[in-house]
């Protein structure tokens, strides 16, 4: 039996949407007629699969896939589109939505469109149940070139495996993100390529330039960037080590402080420290041990359990 | 203008710059020189309002913090303002925490944000 909860602020699309769906013998149909309502309805009954419209009182759409996606990351999330939604289905798409219909072809498509995502999500959530709950410990390894445009494909990776590994909701995931962005910019650009903060000061253009030319030239081209990450179900340790001379951290001014806030120095070890549980670098400095631990009650992993149960 | 890292709206009562992508766009080299031009455009214009929509940038760090103070630099002494809106929480956290939000002001919407730096 797959139960299907209908999001609509209007009672008669409501009732289009339901009287398609409802053809299905085996389809079980709840309504909702705002986000705020579907949440309380998903509290009630965790639903298999939600279809929403986009604008709506109260809790609109766009809101709506947010907070599916946070705390309940197992429900594929449908969207009804209407003329003028466009850029909103856009933004819930990049959400996480799984799929759309747009209001118009909704007697045609909305029952394919339905099978299609109920049978992509099963494998899918058979694989994140597995892994969820299951899986105890992780590691992972890579060597990276002086390359910034690796970077964001690496932290996507390690948001997704903090997610999976129960690490943090979804702020955390983003906070995950400052500071391992922050890490591997400093390994590349400060620890590889030797660069200072202070040529950055005086045109971004002349630091990136020189950062490219260092890039082809020795001792610095043939630099990597070691980043070691370790998973359990109660922390993630990521360690980046570059190749470069080190730094002492001591000697980094405090950049909030006034006299420096118009300098670019010390920012990012600032955010570093801000979003992490703990910082620590080697005695050279050209390693830093970055941990986040668990939060427990807060984020996806509690949501996700009441799915399965 | 548009290119992969951000795009450029302008109106009567501000330059509206809608950052597209995070950091690994920030060093290509047109990019760079797209925005070199862009800013030195905001350098010979009399007073320019800047305001920066982060709708589709979760989360960044001081490199983006970085381009935020190169327009910031440009635009102070003549008198131009500066607003930042669509921020995550996080987002405003890095702002925050960089203490940047006592320069600029942090708003919902990008209506707000144009009303805050048109004096409106």
């Amino acid at each position: 039996m797959t139960t299907i909860l209908v999001v609509d602020d209007s009672g008669m699309d409501r009732r289009l949407a339901g009287g398609l769906l409802e053809k299905q013998t085996d389809w079980t149909i709840i309504f909702a007629k705002d986000g705020r309502d579907a949440l309380h309805q998903i509290e009630l009954h965790v639903p298999d699969i939600v279809i929403t419209d986009l604008q709506m009182p109260n809790l609109d759409g766009l809101e709506l896939v947010e907070a599916i996606r946070n705390d309940y990351p197992l429900i594929p999330v449908i969207l009804i589109t209407a003329k003028g939604s466009e850029e909103i289905a856009v933004r819930a798409l990049q959400k996480g939505a799984a799929s759309y219909v747009p209001k118009r072809r909704m007697a045609a498509d909305l029952v394919e469109t339905v099978k299609l995502v109920r049978a992509a999500s099963y494998e899918n959530q058979a694989q994140k149940r597995l892994m969820l709950h299951r899986m105890q410990t992780t590691d992972c390894e890579f060597l990276l070139e002086n390359d910034l445009k690796l970077v964001p494909s690496l932290i996507a990776y390690m948001q997704e495996l903090s997610g999976i590994m129960g690490i943090c909701n979804e702020a955390d995931r983003l906070r995950i993100g400052v500071a391992l962005e922050e890490a591997l910019i400093n390994a590349i650009y400060h620890g590889n390529l030797e660069l200072s903060s202070e040529l950055r000061e005086k045109t971004a253009r002349s630091y990136y330039n020189l950062a490219k030319e260092r890039s082809e030239l020795d001792p610095y081209k043939d630099r990597r960037v070691r980043f070691v990450a370790t998973f359990t179900r109660n922390e993630a340790v990521f360690t980046v080590h570059d190749e470069g001379v080190g730094f002492d951290p001591g000697q980094i001014p405090n950049p909030t402080d006034p006299a420096f806030l118009d300098r670019p120095c010390g920012r990012g070890l600032l955010l570093m420290h801000t979003f992490m549980d703990e910082v620590r670098f080697n005695e050279s400095g050209n390693a830093v041990t970055l941990v986040k631990r668990a939060v427990r009650g807060t984020g996806s992993l509690d949501s996700v359990e009441s799915v399965e149960s | 203008m548009i290119t992969k890292a951000f795009r450029v709206d302008r109106s009567d009562e501000a330059v509206v710059i809608e950052l597209a992508t995070g950091v690994d766009s920030l060093s290509d080299t047109a990019v760079l020189d797209e925005f070199a031009e862009f800013v030195a455009d905001l350098k010979h214009s009399p007073k320019t309002n800047v305001v920066f929509d982060f709708r589709n940038l979760p989360y960044f760090g001081s490199m983006v913090l970085e381009t935020l103070r190169g327009v910031w630099n440009e635009i102070k002494d003549s008198g131009g303002k500066m607003a930042l809106c669509n921020l995550s929480d996080v987002g405003s956290e890095v702002l925050q925490v960089a203490r940047f939000d006592n320069i600029w002001s942090l708003h919902k919407t990008r209506d707000e944000a144009l009303q805050a730096v048109s004096g409106s």
